[in-house]
């Protein structure tokens, strides 16, 4: 039996996200003046990316059926860690991969206390949440933490210009790939789905749901701190509200993408599409000129229309 | 049957602190038959399918697993022994498709460069022929579970603890909560099963769940074995009274 692609593409539970994206691609499209030039698409993708690297991470752990809410946090703790050891001048390399580890271990602290103790992650990572942003509110208001002055090639590779993108984009887009490799064709992948879908009946069939689980927050924190550096290598400097609120962003772009929420099934491709969506409405009404106070209101009002549109077009499957 | 048993328990006793929920249960299985175990709630039955399973140690009494004494420690050291257990509230994970779900846990890969990527086409095929051989049709490999009826479900289960090989698969009111016809099918099933020479143990409380298909049935009661019969020698309507305790039988 023969699908035509309009069928096809309606199976698929990213097709309410892909099909909101393009009408507001064609809306801006008329009516944003210079919202189809390059630049515009360029700075679009730049706008996405970190929150997109996170997302990458966010995405295996909600399909396994746990939530991170201190993303936006570690995110800052990446671009501090990075930062700090620069400024102490330790080697560029090793500082970036300490930054890095920062995130993993505080994934590890995340994944043992919600399965060792059974505490739900949403609980366990907002206060994670609260604990690291204090941390570095003590730490990192003392002074300006600015890398100006300082040059180095590794920066530039990480996330410098090249053409109207930003590095950090090529780095998106390869995490994106492998995200979706990795859950849809791998043994870690199917498992992480069935700890989502019924963690009981996971552990009946001889899986490791405990180890599965840490395991995807250390990811999660892993990607989390290398957005931040990433973003560092953008912006060079830090300031500690960096990554307040990109959790709940996080979590919006990839349930608008069509993971669900309470775990079982997760789509990367899904994810993009959110991450993409979420700041071409940005970047669509700054084009528009609608004043910046009305960004959250518009941006919050469209997220309850799209997911009240998706879960209706999914349960017409 | 002069063959010898698969597994064979004598006088296995088991308390839950001052309660003796087993008292010298004797209890065997032979290759390729199925047994019926009922009796009714508090009858002692999980408790000696728990004890083959592995979950616990009996407090007293020996196993012997094809003639020979063994110490089931862990339910994976029982499983070694091809003893599958499909429980009831165990089913399969909805989020995931059938061949997913049938090979879970047990995925089968195949190395690309450094990587091992999951072999989707080998396990829908396995899955299929699986599910075909105990009389299963499942059109797509691919189906969501969701898509499944409640017996299909059921049976998908039954047939992944087969495959897995299975030598007596222990189900834990398989039929309860289906529909007569479907009730039907999964029994279907089971007696393709049995042609294959893997043995089943139904546990019921409900003799007319396994009566058609039992080839023996034993009745326990307040932790005794209190009749052991092959089917045609007894009625269902026997075997009822012997559970409710209107009829003894030694």
């Amino acid at each position: 039996m023969r699908m035509s692609v309009l069928t096809w593409l309606k199976s698929k539970p990213e097709f309410g996200t892909f099909a909101s994206f393009l009408c507001i691609f064609i809306f801006f499209g008329v009516f944003a003046p210079r919202f189809l030039t390059i630049e515009s698409i360029g700075s679009m993708l730049n706008m996405a990316v970190e929150l997109g690297i996170v997302v990458v991470g966010v995405t295996l752990l909600m399909t396994g059926g746990e939530f991170d809410l201190s993303v936006g946090s570690v995110f800052a703790l990446g671009n501090f860690v990075f930062i700090y050891l620069i400024l102490q001048n330790f080697p560029i390399f090793l500082g970036f991969i300490l930054a890095i580890a920062s995130g993993v271990i505080i994934g590890i602290i995340n994944g043992w206390i919600t399965t060792r103790f059974a505490v739900p992650s949403f609980i366990v990572t907002l206060g994670m949440l609260w604990a690291i942003r204090g941390f570095l509110l003590f730490l990192a208001t003392k002074q300006w933490w600015t890398l100006y002055g300082i040059q180095s090639t590794f920066l530039d590779v990480l996330n410098g210009k090249t053409f109207i993108f930003y590095n950090a984009v090529f780095w998106f887009l390869v995490l994106v790939v492998i995200g979706h490799i990795v859950l849809e064709n791998t043994r870690f992948g199917n498992q992480i789905r069935a700890c989502g879908g019924d963690k009981l009946n996971a552990r009946f069939m001889g899986i490791n749901v405990n180890k599965l689980k840490i395991f995807t927050f250390m990811l999660t924190g892993g990607l989390a701190a290398f957005a931040g550096t990433t973003n560092l290598s953008r912006f060079r400097y830090f300031h500690w509200y960096l990554g307040v609120g990109m959790e709940l962003e996080a979590v919006a772009a990839v349930v608008l993408g069509g993971t669900l929420l309470t775990g079982g099934y997760g789509t990367l491709i899904g994810s993009l599409i959110g991450v993409l969506l979420l700041s071409m409405l940005r970047n669509g009404m700054i084009l528009l000129g609608i004043p910046g106070y009305w960004y959250q209101a518009i941006i919050g009002a469209f997220f309850i229309i799209a997911m009240a549109l998706n879960i209706k077009l999914r349960a017409k499957r | 049957m002069s063959q010898v048993p698969i597994i064979e328990l004598k006088n296995i006793r088991k308390f839950y602190g001052k309660i003796e929920a087993l008292k010298g249960v004797d209890f065997l299985i032979y290759p390729g038959e199925i047994v019926g175990l009922v009796g009714d709630n508090g009858a002692g039955k999980s408790t000696l399918v728990k004890i083959m399973m592995g979950v616990f140690p009996p407090d007293a009494g020996e196993i012997f697993v094809e003639g020979k004494k063994v110490n089931l420690r862990s339910p994976s050291e029982s499983r070694k022994f091809g003893f599958e257990p499909v429980y009831q509230e165990t089913d399969l994970i909805s989020q995931l498709n059938i061949w997913r779900n049938f090979f879970l846990g047990k995925e089968i890969t195949k190395k690309f460069f450094i990587a091992k990527f999951l072999d989707k086409k080998k396990m829908r095929d396995i899955t299929s022929k699986a599910l075909d051989n105990i009389g299963i049709k499942i059109k797509n490999p691919d189906s969501d579970i969701m898509a499944l009826s409640g017996g299909e479900r059921r049976s998908v289960s039954i047939g992944r603890a087969w495959h897995f090989g299975g030598k007596i698969l222990i189900l834990d009111e398989p039929v309860t909560g289906l529909s007569v016809k479907e009730t039907e099918k999964v029994l279907e099933y089971l007696k393709k099963i049995k042609k294959t020479g893997c043995s089943v143990v139904i546990i019921t409380h409900n003799i007319y769940h396994v009566y058609d298909v039992a080839d023996r049935i034993a009745i326990l009661d307040r932790g005794t074995k209190v009749a052991e019969m092959r089917k045609e020698d007894c009625t269902p309507e026997e075997i009822m009274d012997i559970i409710r305790g209107k009829k003894k039988i030694v």
